[in-house]
């Protein structure tokens, strides 16, 4: 998904939750919380819907990176079959046309694909813009056609009127006055020049100091400002229906919320006058239709007649009412956070605690007296059956009713995905394993030729195999338990030993010797790995050679040799960078030094140190 | 050119009255002057339509705006009076100065005045 619609997306679902949140404050604590608060809070939504930054607590981000994560598994293999075809057309120049035009025509339709994919987002926002570019050319002629219908008022009594109250209420600016046959109630449009217009009915003083003091309380408040805004929220979230929900609720309490401002300076006898003008102040019906953006006396019946009832039951805030409304910002502020949204933020703390992390134990090989090592990757989660099936299900892997692992309909004792190191071990990107099984399977894979003097030995999956019963013992300790090297949930634990200690720690790998676990690679995490295509030891350790570090590898071509530091032989090297990942290495030929990383805090080498 | 209200032609005439520009604040006490003390928000939005209308002109000096009046008061007078005599009496001059005499809106001072003019006119 592009990472724009992503943002906007996550945005939304934060909103939505929390307009649910207030909508339902607002239905419990109507009569408590004063209806300023009912209007000005969606504020706070509004700032939510437009800010895509979050915090540590993240709701909405921590569902976008679930979400990720599963659709992360799907793409990358994707990505890994296109690679693989023009790896082999690399390797095969002389192969046939006809495979090549196969990969070109693939690669030609994922490109639409792909462009369409990636500028979504794009996409999305433009109409966004195109809505909003819409209204604001739909206000622009409603005001032309006001402008044009109107004369100014040129009684020098309602002026004078229209300032004192101004005066009185220390308002700034100019406001215009105008009149307008055309209109069904009066109403103020214009932002940098305000023009409160009038019918052409006549009205009674009371009636014309009411009007101008409701409109005048609008200008104040900046009420245009705060509409145009919600309106850029709705275009902006255009396919939220929520958003229109939000919109109608603050355009009601912006009226009610304007009512109550007038209305606190008023005495009760004051307060009937202002409902009459209400009441008045109703024309004939709307002669244009009022899809535009202004701030108008009156928009409905319904409304109307809630804002009488409010007024007259206008009382001051009370103490319960003021501790619900203390109570209620602190929450909904609260909520706003917590709702999070997908952002980089989350992604990069998502990351680090996935990360590849590879070379977990040592099995002393009791025939030959050497150490050997088993190297895996870190799963970022637990896989689903679905996921394994997918992964291994066409080559004879199935489930049981109770969720144990068949092959070829034998219950699995141990099964692990991965290739053997030459003479050092194992490189594991999946294990699972049950005491109860009967048999025991790995898989055997393509080795993909890097033509670099390296090889990728995690190729293609070409099938599954079942050990022989002499190999039975060698996935057994001492006391008969499977020795799988990862435990559900300790992923973390691990990742923290390591860090601190920087080199691995034989106590914490001996511990994760469990009855039933599994675990799942995840290419997507594989990339700063063992494995990762086209990168070589060399070319690992090359990046390091300027602190000291040599890499001689094999001769072979066999992926294994040396690590030489200031021309001592390191029996580990251990790299943690700050993001998380680690990156181990065990000399083929052992050595008699430990050596590790260092790096400071914007995450640049800084040098190498020698352990204990 | 646009009618013109009474009361913007008061503020026109405080405008002339300071020799064609004026500030705001020259404008309060000219009106004032006169028994007119407005509101801000009426003598702003009347400068305003003043300006809409063609009469006026702005030039703001730092945050104060100096109102310039675009025709004189000579020019406006000129103007209004052959609007007048157009719209009243179809552009028949003799038309307005007979009502003017029968009704005795001219003092005997201001028609010796008015022939002296006239017949200086002919001369010419």
């Amino acid at each position: 998904m592009n990472e724009i619609l992503k943002i906007v997306v996550s945005l939304s679902l934060s909103g939505t939750f929390l307009i649910f949140i207030l909508l339902l404050f607002c239905l419990f604590f109507k009569e408590k919380l004063n209806k300023s608060w009912q209007y000005y809070i969606w504020l706070i939504i509004i700032i939510r819907l437009f800010l895509p930054v979050t915090s540590e607590i993240n709701f909405v981000g921590r569902i976008f990176g679930n979400f990720e994560q599963t659709a992360g598994i799907t793409t990358k293999n994707d990505k890994q079959f296109t690679e693989n075809i023009s790896i082999q057309n690399l390797a095969e120049n002389n192969s046939s046309t006809e495979e090549q035009l196969n990969a070109q025509n693939t690669e030609l339709q994922k490109s639409w694909y792909n462009i369409l994919k990636n500028n979504s987002g794009f996409i999305w926002l433009l109409f966004g813009l195109m809505m909003f570019i819409h209204k604001i050319t739909i206000y622009q002629s409603f005001v032309k056609y006001i402008k044009a219908s109107s004369s100014a008022v040129d009684d020098i009594n309602l002026l004078e009127q229209l300032g004192s109250i101004m005066k009185q209420n220390n308002i700034k600016g100019n406001v215009e006055l105008y009149k307008n046959g055309l209109i069904a109630s009066p109403l103020l449009i214009g932002f940098f020049r305000p023009c409160i217009v009038l019918t052409n009915a006549e009205i009674t003083d009371t009636d014309f100091y009411y009007i101008i003091l409701h409109e005048l309380t609008h200008y104040k408040r900046r009420d245009m400002f705060y509409k145009w805004l919600t309106q850029f929220t709705v275009c902006l979230h255009w396919f939220n229906p929520f958003v229109y929900l939000m919109k109608y609720e603050i355009n009601r309490t912006c009226e009610l919320s304007c009512d109550e401002a007038v209305i606190k300076k008023l005495d009760i006898k004051e307060r009937k006058l202002y409902g009459n003008t209400l009441l008045n102040a109703i024309g004939a019906g709307n002669l244009y239709k009022n899809s535009a953006v202004t701030v108008t006396l009156n928009e409905s019946k319904e409304l109307l007649k809630e804002r009488l009832k409010s007024i007259m039951n206008y009382k001051r805030l009370s103490k319960t009412g003021m501790f619900i409304t203390i109570l209620s910002t602190i929450f909904i502020c609260v909520s706003a956070n917590a709702a999070g949204a997908y952002s980089d933020n989350y992604k990069k703390s998502d990351v680090s605690n996935n990360i590849t992390l590879y070379k977990l134990s040592n099995v002393v090989d009791s025939e030959k007296e050497t150490l050997k090592a088993d190297y895996y990757y870190l799963p970022p989660k637990e896989p689903s059956q679905r996921e394994i099936l997918s992964q291994y299900g066409s080559f004879g892997i199935s489930f049981d009713k109770n969720g144990k692992m068949l092959f070829e309909g034998e219950l699995v004792r141990y099964f692990w995905d991965g290739y053997y190191i030459e003479d050092c071990g194992r490189a594991i990107h999946y294990e699972y394993a049950n005491k109860d099984g009967k048999i025991d399977i790995r898989t055997t894979r393509n080795v993909i030729d890097n033509h670099d003097g390296s090889v990728n030995q995690f190729g293609e999956l070409t099938g599954i195999i079942k050990y022989n019963e002499k190999d039975f013992d060698s996935f057994v300790d001492d006391n008969g338990n499977i020795i799988v090297h990862y435990e559900v949930g300790t992923s973390d634990t691990i990742a923290e030993d390591i860090a601190e200690n920087a080199i691995y720690d034989e106590k914490v790998f001996d511990s994760i010797a469990n009855n039933e676990s599994t675990f799942i690679y995840d290419e997507t995490f594989a990339e700063s790995s063992l494995t990762q295509k086209g990168k070589t030891f060399a070319e690992i350790f090359a990046e390091y050679r300027d602190y000291g570090i040599e890499y001689k590898e094999d001769s072979k071509g066999s992926g294994r040799g040396n690590v030489y530091y200031n021309g001592k032989l390191v029996k580990h090297f251990a790299d943690q960078k700050n993001n998380g990942s680690v990156f181990t290495y065990e000399s083929k030929d052992g050595g008699k030094i430990n050596v590790y990383t260092i790096y400071d805090k914007n995450g640049k080498l800084i040098r190498i140190d020698e352990s204990r | 050119m646009r009618q013109v209200s009474e009361y913007e032609l008061e503020l026109m005439k405080a405008i002339w009255d300071n020799g064609g520009t004026a500030l705001y604040a020259e404008i309060v006490t000219s009106l004032s002057g006169k028994g007119m003390e407005w509101t801000k928000n009426t003598i702003i939005t009347l400068l305003s339509r003043l300006v809409d209308k063609g009469l006026l002109k702005t030039n703001k000096i730092g945050h104060r705006n100096k109102y310039i009046a675009v025709v004189s008061e000579e020019e406006y007078r000129t103007r209004q009076t052959e609007n007048f005599l157009d719209k009243v009496y179809e552009g028949n001059a003799k038309g307005l100065v007979s009502t003017l005499i029968q009704k005795d809106l001219l003092s005997d001072n201001d028609y010796e005045d008015l022939k002296k003019y006239w017949r200086g006119g002919e001369n010419e």
